[in-house]
């Protein structure tokens, strides 16, 4: 919508407004009417007809604080007459000073007059109940103060958080909102898990949504999850409301030292366009341009921190520590039961511990009756059952499987778990009683007759008073087993399986698979093979001639020789023929490398054609030049 | 693709927390002397997870528990199949052989040694033995230079291979074993009753017999003592099957 609609349409609703302020009533309301001392009740000043709100004036006694204002304008339209209609209501917070019977006069605005209205203030209890009164009661509710726990012996309860940080005043609740963090006590113990309440408020006379969970930090803490459905209330402070959210969860000190908690809350809030001050405009303009801004506003992304006070972690004391400690923190008491306690030795009996209180559950454990030789004992399963949302409170339970292993044993013995109480800054230790049992064990009994009776065993617990054990209904046997162990679909030996036997020929095949590639791959290279050897055979010929003709002196079969050594050198390198290689292929090939061998050829060729005489030295000289060159090529 | 996986997971977690629960339960009425309702849990837990040696072994237990030594052997020599040298078994079968009068059976040296493993386990190493002794020889063909370790693994794989079919064909002859389950058996001379119901011998119940042959519904079985006879194929339970 642009601009100039915007002003149209204030025209319209300037004119359609005045000219219904002939035409205004003012009605005011109290309900309730009666009520005891101590409590509220609510104002309500309804304005119609575009008369302004009157001032409700102060009265001796009452304290009276505004509330809520809202204002609604229709537009009824039949087509060829169009009427506007506007409504404006004020609620106003009334709290006595004292008992007694109050007159709020006739409100006053423009032409219209209200009804004078009387409230009765009992003394005492008796008037109208804080149910009674409407929903939205001005008020902020009464903080809930729930004290701790005195954690001696009995029952245990849960710690509610208290609330450490007050409500906050509405000069602290900042433009948008705020969080608060509310724990039950400023110092922990290292481990120690504890419920934390984190309340997110944010002005309800603002138009906001939530993007995401408050997000946590701290150097010393950890957070429990968070759930993404917190409870979702309303509240008032200043006689302002806000709308709360409200996480329920736990937190755990990991380390000692002073630390606080930071926790950030990302909102998004429409902001309303403001039409600026001046003189050129009256106040009907402004008005109606600030209710279009308003219903136009621009979002914008904040952020809500809230911050606890200072917290210390302590570390856990190392003298008194028990031996079985195993890191549990906060207040637990433990209870054990055994089924059945009439058995048989090897007979399985579910051995039951329970340990029940507050504090981190992660860390409570217990080895239960492992490592004692009078009983066969097996894993313990473990389960916990949270009285609370967080974890904190409830019951966790150990259920193991133990075997007497002996007719002697009169009773399961007495458990043992060790915990830290951050109240009383010491440790503690749960022991429970010894539980009873009637263990039977019988020697081996003679051989009866085929699906004879069996005879009974004797009874062979020792406590005073022994449960009766049930008679026994055959021979001592090795005890039955718990664990399932592997299993196998079949009895039949895997041997007879096809498949079984199919695969055993597969790594024959392989085996024969490989040794026939690896027999045709050595046959293809045989050929080379036999070409090289050739080769370096024919050059120990040719060197063992060259040798013969410089023994005799004679130069032109030393050269002939020295030429054919080469040539058969080249032949393998450049894999040509060895008699085709001319000086021509030592140039193209050798360059200026190959001048010592273009001399050995041309020497060759020379001393086919014409005497060739050279000195025993020189020739001695050109054997090394030509084995240096036969080596050289070879490399 | 999630989906599929949690499905999966599922069809491999809930088997065995199945599995648990069954043998806990069975465990549970045996510890409560109802060893009538142990003996269905057991089987049902063998019916549904496949056979293992400490069910079985469990539900021997409760056939003796009932004064049913025939089944009690049935189930203690199903467990020592799958266990050969597991000293409870051992022990127990010697008591339910015992109770019901049957002979208790030594086992020979040779038999103590096979029982090591199972028979499959045996199978399995001497299919892992087969392979590396292949492995072992085709190795020596491309790397000559190593023939020598590659020999000496060899042979070790051979020796492991020999000793596995050896204690295979030991424990095989288990495969014939079957115990006398009926109270009131009889070896006939034919396995025509109509034509001849003349008894060959009358086994013990809870007697294990080897199984020579099969004609419609009896079974030819011999005892240690060499005696043979015509079963009824309800009177006698393989012990393998």
């Amino acid at each position: 919508m642009n601009a100039r609609k915007i002003w149209i349409l204030g025209l319209v609703m300037a004119v359609a407004l005045a000219a219904q302020v002939r035409g205004a009533t003012v009605t005011a309301t109290i309900d309730p009417s009666d009520i005891s001392l101590g409590d509220s009740t609510q104002l309500t000043v309804t304005v119609s007809g575009g008369a302004s709100q009157p001032d409700v004036p102060p009265i001796p006694g009452l304290e009276i604080q505004a509330g809520t204002q809202s204002t609604s304008f229709s537009f009824n339209s039949n087509g060829t007459t169009a009427t506007t209609t506007s409504q404006s209501i004020t609620t106003y917070n009334v709290t006595p000073q004292h008992a007694g019977t109050f007159t709020i006069p006739a409100l006053q605005s423009d032409n219209a007059r209200s009804e004078a209205l009387t409230l009765h203030v009992a003394a005492g209890p008796g008037g109208a109940t804080q149910a009674q009164q409407a929903p939205t009661a001005l008020t902020p509710p009464p903080q809930t103060q729930i004290p701790l726990v005195n954690p001696g012996p009995g029952p245990v309860v849960m710690p509610p958080p208290q609330n450490t940080t007050p409500q906050p005043p509405q000069e602290q609740l900042g433009k948008y909102g705020a969080i608060q963090i509310l724990l039950p006590k400023k110092e922990f113990y290292e481990g120690e898990l504890a419920p934390i309440e984190i309340k997110v408020l944010v002005s309800e006379e603002v138009q906001h949504g939530f993007n995401d969970l408050p997000q946590f930090t701290s150097d010393g803490f950890t957070l429990n999850t968070l759930s993404p459905r917190p409870d979702r209330t309303i509240e008032y402070v200043d006689g302002h409301p806000f709308e709360v959210l409200t996480w329920h969860t736990a937190l755990t000190a990991v380390k000692p030292g002073d630390f606080t908690l930071n926790i950030t809350m990302p909102i998004t809030v429409v902001v309303p366009q403001q039409m600026p001050d001046g003189n050129d405009i009256d106040s009907l303009q402004r008005f109606m341009a600030n209710a279009m801004g308003a219903m136009q506003g621009v979002k914008k992304e904040i952020k809500l921190n809230g911050t606890s006070e200072a917290l210390k972690v302590l570390p856990l004391p190392m003298a008194g520590r028990p031996a079985n400690f195993s890191g549990a923190v906060g207040l637990f008491e433990a209870e054990s039961s055994a089924s059945p306690t009439h058995v048989n030795v090897g007979d399985p009996v579910t051995l039951t511990y329970s340990i029940t209180g507050h504090g981190n559950f992660d860390r409570v454990t217990s080895d239960l009756l492992s490592g004692d030789s009078n009983w066969k004992t097996y894993s313990a399963k473990t389960k916990f059952d949270a009285q609370d949302g967080v974890g904190y409170a409830g019951t966790k339970t150990f259920e193991q499987p133990i075997i007497p292993m002996n007719g002697s044993l009169t009773q399961v013995p007495s458990l043992n778990f060790s915990y830290f109480d951050p109240e009383r800054k010491q440790y503690a230790t749960c022991t429970t009683p010894p539980i009873p049992i009637s263990v039977t064990g019988a020697p081996a009994a003679p051989a009866p007759p085929v699906n004879a009776p069996a005879p009974s065993a004797s009874v062979a617990s020792a406590t005073p008073t022994p449960p009766q054990a049930p008679a026994q209904t055959g021979p001592d046997l090795q005890i039955n087993r718990i664990e399932a162990g592997s299993t196998v679909s079949t009895l039949e030996p895997v041997y007879l399986s096809p498949l079984f036997m199919a695969g055993q020929a597969l790594p024959l095949v392989a085996l024969l698979g490989g040794l026939a590639f690896l027999r045709h791959r050595r046959s293809a290279l045989a050929p080379d093979r036999a070409r090289l050897s050739a080769a370096q055979q024919a050059i120990r010929q040719q060197v063992a001639a060259m040798d013969a003709a410089m023994a005799d002196q004679q130069a032109g079969p030393f050269f002939v020789h020295a030429r054919n050594a080469l040539q058969q050198r080249y032949g393998r390198a450049w894999n040509m023929r060895p008699e085709a290689i001319t000086v021509t292929d030592l140039d193209a090939r050798l360059g200026e490398s190959g001048a010592n061998a273009r001399t050995v050829f041309e020497m060759a060729d020379q001393a086919m054609y014409s005497d060739l005489n050279l000195a025993a030295d020189d020739l001695q000289q050109w054997r090394q030049v030509v084995v240096s060159e036969l080596a050289e090529t070879k490399k | 693709m999630k989906k599929l996986f949690l499905l999966m997971a599922a069809l491999v977690v809930l088997p065995i927390a199945a599995r648990a629960a069954s043998l806990d339960e069975a465990n549970g009425a045996f510890a409560a002397g109802k060893f009538a309702d142990a003996t269905a849990a057991y089987q049902d837990v063998l019916k549904t997870n496949g056979y293992s040696a400490p069910v079985l072994f469990d539900l021997g237990n409760s056939y003796v528990r009932q004064g049913n030594y025939p089944q009690a052997i049935l189930a203690y020599k199903r467990a020592l199949w799958l266990a050969p040298n597991d000293e409870d078994i051992l022990a127990n079968l010697r008591t339910a052989q015992q109770q019901a009068g049957t002979a208790v059976e030594q086992r020979p040296a040779l038999e103590k040694a096979a029982g090591a493993m199972s028979v499959n386990g045996w199978a399995w190493v001497g299919c892992a033995a087969w392979t590396l002794l292949c492995v072992c020889l085709f190795l020596r063909a491309v790397w000559p230079a190593r023939s020598g370790w590659l020999a000496a693994g060899a042979v070790v794989c051979a020796f492991v291979l020999v000793d596995a079919i050896a204690a295979i064909a030991v424990a095989s002859g288990g495969l014939r074993d079957a115990v006398v389950v009926d109270k009131n058996p009889q070896a006939l001379e034919s396995p025509f009753p109509g034509a001849n119901e003349k008894a060959g011998f009358t086994p013990a119940p809870g007697a294990t017999l080897k199984i020579e042959k099969a004609f419609h519904d009896y079974l030819l079985v011999g005892d240690n003592a060499g005696r043979t006879g015509w079963m009824a194929k309800g009177q006698i339970e393989p012990v393998v099957r």
